[in-house]
């Protein structure tokens, strides 16, 4: 079939357009206008049915009173032309330096390095990866977390493994500590599906519930309290961003408040921070914050610095997003580091009481696989800035 | 008569800010209102109007939806924000001490 002149017009417009993942939305927009032009034009005309050259005079026509392709397609272009956000990718790098660089203190700059290289090859990923791919793969992602929750639990030797008493995922000769990925992982799902929760049947609401309950009830039942917090607070952040109806909300906040009170209740805390009582390997998990401070002020003030920017800088971009879905996605990030970063402040520095166990700083603490999955989530929200005029 | 385009130019945003702070529009209403308040005078590249709203909805001045209007033809209605709402303010202050200016200078 040919190609009407209002189809070649719009492909010059677009052909001015780099972001890519715009077109269609000026497509639509500009194919509405023709669309309403047309009806009018006709309506001046013949009240007759058009001919073939006549419809094609009106398109003409109509392209005529659009305007230049090339000025149009280039004022689209100065409109949204895509944005690196600086500010976000600046502090990351601040906190991954003193962090390798803490890492160097302890011999572990190797691993670690290969970690990093790994998560920013993640992150390059995520940063090009489409919203919409992204909200597709939720269930999946759902479903997946659970089963390898579910098999570091019950699994047998081969696939788990315990250390103070976490459960690990074997894979290769890798362990992979699983409760803590998967809070972000769960969170990352929930993202997608509790978009437009209201309009869902009373049926699927039910089952939006019990998937955003069980696994907190899962965590607290295994002993992992910092993670079932963590994942609490993620999700409470997700619901109100994602405009959840208010009795959902309050719905999980009771139960979820009800199923943490009754763990944490019975918690020892602690409240002051003696590095000389730290065990080695903590010292550059749980306690890499106090780690850096004790060697060296500056880096102290800069991580801690770094970090609490991180956090108001991530919170504040989500209201400069369009879409629905990225706005709770970077609202999840934004809390997921809060709590992480807060909740290391807090126990390593003996301010608040809190436990200290199981606490990743971002991009400070040793891990691989959390290191990947927080850069993969820095991706996201570079991602998702650079997408803040889409709608979807 | 018409005016030069360029004129125009400088207060496109000024003019539509002003529409949608009176009710939500679509693109195409946009335009028609817009000659038809000016009495013809103000006549659009329609494709022109397009970039303006969405740098407008960038600077998050305004806001779009999807909508069905009359009949079952989806249209995108465009509102003005709170942000949109200020910046119009300021607008307004500049085109009046503008206006002023040229003025002095034009007619004396």
């Amino acid at each position: 079939m040919e190609e009407s002149a209002l189809d070649r017009y719009l492909k010059e417009v677009l052909s001015h357009v780099r972001f890519k993942d715009v077109h269609a939305e000026i497509r639509r927009e500009l194919t509405t206008h023709a669309e309403e032009l047309r009806e009018h034009l006709r309506s001046l005309e013949s009240p007759e049915p058009l001919g073939g050259d006549d419809a094609g005079r009106i398109d003409a026509m109509i392209v005529r009173k659009l305007g230049a392709a090339e000025t149009l397609g280039r004022q689209f272009d100065l409109a949204h032309r895509p944005r690196f956000d600086w500010t976000l990718a600046v502090l990351v790098g601040l906190l991954l330096s003193v962090g390798l660089s803490a890492m160097g203190k302890f011999g572990l700059l190797g691993r670690q390095g290969l970690w990093s290289l790994l998560g920013l090859g993640t992150l390059v990923g995520l940063f090009f990866v489409r919203p919409a791919a992204l909200r597709r793969a939720s269930l999946g992602i759902y479903v997946v977390t659970f089963l390898l929750c579910a098999l570091s639990l019950f699994g047998g030797a081969s696939v788990s493994a315990f250390h103070a008493g976490q459960p690990y995922l074997s894979v290769g000769g890798l362990q992979i500590k699983i409760v803590d990925l998967s809070v972000i992982l769960f969170a990352f799902a929930l993202a997608g599906l509790l978009q437009a929760q209201a309009t869902k049947t009373r049926i699927a609401q039910a089952g939006l519930l019990i998937a955003s309950l069980a696994p907190l009830g899962g965590y607290l039942f295994a002993g992992s309290v910092y993670p079932g917090v963590l994942y609490f607070c993620v999700t409470l952040a997700l619901m109100l961003v994602a405009g959840c109806t208010g009795s959902f909300v309050r719905t999980y906040g009771i139960m979820g408040g009800l199923l943490l009170a009754s763990t944490v209740q019975s918690r020892s805390f602690v409240s002051a921070v003696d590095l000389s009582r730290v065990a080695g390997a903590e010292r550059h998990t749980d306690f890499i914050f106090a780690s850096v401070s004790d060697s060296s002020l500056v880096f102290g003030v800069l991580a801690m610095t770094a970090g609490v920017g991180l956090v108001i800088h991530l919170a504040s971009r989500v209201r400069e997003l369009r879409s629905p879905y990225l706005r709770t996605l970077l609202a999840g990030t934004a809390a997921l580091f809060g709590v992480e970063v807060l909740w290391s402040l807090l126990s390593n520095s003996g301010i608040g009481p809190v436990p200290v166990t199981g606490v990743n700083f971002p991009f400070l603490s040793y891990g691989g696989s959390l290191m990947v999955v927080h850069l993969g989530l820095i991706g996201i929200a570079l991602g998702a800035y650079r997408r803040r005029t889409l709608a979807s | 008569m018409s005016v030069d385009k360029e004129l125009l130019k400088g207060s496109t945003q000024t003019l539509v800010l002003t529409l949608l702070a009176r009710k939500e529009m679509y693109g195409y209403q946009l335009i028609k209102e817009l000659e038809l308040l000016s009495g013809g005078l103000f006549e659009l590249r329609e494709g022109t109007l397009y970039p303006i709203l969405h740098a407008l909805e960038a600077e998050r001045c305004v806001r779009s939806e999807w909508s069905s209007g009359d009949g079952a033809r989806q249209r995108k209605y465009y509102s003005i924000t709170k942000a949109g709402r200020a910046a119009l303010k300021d607008k307004k202050v500049q085109w009046s001490e503008f206006r002023s200016a040229v003025d002095k200078v034009v007619f004396g």
